[in-house]
């Protein structure tokens, strides 16, 4: 079990709250010298405040937390990937697109948004941007493995364990999480740091990612927890985990 | 312009399709992709590996699309789990490492009894054989490992060689496979068709989420008999 013994959220089998303290046959998603943190669609033209996709003060509020947990996890030596979209000028990209089309057809606001052209303010990133962090800029698609480098970055890394944080876990969250441990990777869904682009398709994202995907947790946890791990490793205590 | 009045849904809404939509419902592009549709899930012994007891509710009506697509000329495609014999390809599995580590700290009471998860899908078992007719011109492709259809499998090369873009989502389980495989097939650029009325998942209300999801972002949520209807029009006009 995690140091912290810390919970996720669990439907699979009736619980208290919807929440389990988490197995110790999950030890090895603990590891934080494993873990990259994957950050999906925090672009600046979704927080355009003359089309945002969430109200300003919720928008400002995923930045600022997001800059903190990702300063968090710099502090623990964990690396921050910064996933995006940049699309070429030339409209090519969105050719065959589904995405646009679909949302289009149901009266929805088209997301990823389709000006984020490579080169452009709208495509920065929302969140900051240090120094050690990557940046994952050909992402086409939700699946931010497709058509990217990412994999062969995680590898070079050396990194098993994904951490998933944004906006939207109901597609771009699902889309990445889904290929993510198609490929073995082991999977965090941070619950308090990707809200869905619908908020009607939050608790269904959360709901399937839990059963499907990886451990749903509250990012404190996991900082406290890496923290712990990191604190055992340096020796401590005996074993790095109870 | 569709022939028929065919309909896609949105959170319980339906939604005429218009023109620009005319190239998800073209019958000569159409593929049916059939996920896991195996003793795996639905054979209806007490040692069935992972029973998907929703499943078996579509196992004739998949049996009766899929013959009406043989008829129309749509292949039909099953995609099987399979693992090599020994139970080392399926471990990592995420859903079954969520599974049986959080298994093990709860009460039997709660959890029932053991799963033999490790019979899953095995080659030359009656968990990996198909618990659906399969047609002389069907394709098998079963070297699924995970819950995407693509991962590992020749999915996409087979429909390259059939020239196929638009996929007809079928099978089990809604929540799981089905939606892996609809983002997967999505992030293709796959057209996508998923006839939820031959999906099952999880449970109802999980079901509803990946059909909200899917039509939301992913693809066209259809009624099959209305798509077979529509596919027979654009038949019947050719």
């Amino acid at each position: 079990m995690p140091i912290s013994k810390m919970n996720a959220f669990f439907i699979r089998y009736p619980v208290e709250n919807q929440r389990i303290l988490i197995s110790d046959k999950l030890n090895d998603y603990f590891n934080p010298e494993e873990a990259a943190v994957i950050e999906l669609g925090m672009q600046a033209a979704h927080f355009d405040s003359a089309s945002p996709l969430l109200a300003p003060e919720t928008g400002e509020r995923l930045i600022a937390s997001l800059n903190t947990f990702n300063e968090s996890c710099r502090r623990l030596g964990i690396p921050v990937i910064h996933a995006g979209v940049n699309w070429r000028p030339d409209g090519k990209d969105l050719v065959q697109a589904g995405f646009s089309k679909i949302q289009a057809f149901n009266d929805l606001t088209i997301y990823p948004v389709l000006t984020m052209e490579k080169g452009t303010k709208a495509a920065e990133f929302a969140t900051e941007v240090k120094a050690g962090d990557y940046r994952l800029t050909a992402v086409k698609r939700y699946n931010a493995f497709e058509a990217t480098d990412l994999e062969f970055l995680l590898k070079v890394l050396n990194k098993k364990v994904i951490v998933l944080t944004g906006l939207g876990c109901d597609c771009f969250g699902l889309g990445t999480g889904f290929a993510g441990i198609c490929k073995d990777y082991r999977a965090f869904l941070a619950e308090d740091l990707f809200p869905a682009k619908d908020p009607e398709l939050e608790e269904g994202a959360k709901r399937v990612f839990s059963l499907f995907i990886g451990l749903v947790v509250e990012s404190g946890s996991l900082l406290e927890e890496w923290h712990l791990q990191k604190a055992a490793k340096a020796g401590k205590g005996g074993k790095a985990n109870a | 312009m569709p022939k028929t009045a065919i309909m896609a849904e949105l959170k319980k809404k339906k939604v005429a399709l218009s023109p620009e939509f005319d190239d998800y419902l073209d019958v000569s592009k159409a593929a049916i992709m059939e996920i896991d549709m195996h003793g795996g899930h639905l054979d209806p012994g007490p040692d069935c590996p992972a029973p998907s007891l929703r499943g078996k509710e579509v196992i004739e009506p998949i049996n009766a699309f899929n013959r009406r697509c043989r008829e129309l000329g749509i292949p039909v495609v099953h995609v099987v789990n399979t693992y090599r014999q020994g139970d080392f390809e399926g471990v990592e599995s995420a859903w079954r490492r969520l599974t049986e580590g959080h298994r093990s700290m709860l009460p039997r009471e709660v959890i029932g009894p053991d799963s033999p998860y490790g019979n899953l899908g095995l080659e030359n078992t009656k968990w990996s054989r198909l618990a659906v007719e399969l047609g002389d011109q069907d394709y098998v492709v079963d070297t699924k490992k995970r819950i995407s259809a693509f991962e590992a499998t020749d999915m996409d090369f087979l429909m390259k060689q059939l020239g196929k873009d638009v996929l007809v989502i079928t099978g089990i389980m809604s929540d799981c496979c089905d939606l892996c495989s609809a983002f997967a097939a999505a992030g293709k650029d796959y057209k996508i068709l998923y006839a939820w009325d031959l999906t099952r998942g999880s449970s109802p209300q999980n079901e509803q989420a990946a059909k909200d999801i899917i039509g939301s972002y992913l693809g066209l949520v259809v009624d099959s008999a209305k798509l077979l209807e529509e596919w027979q029009a654009q038949r019947r006009n050719a």
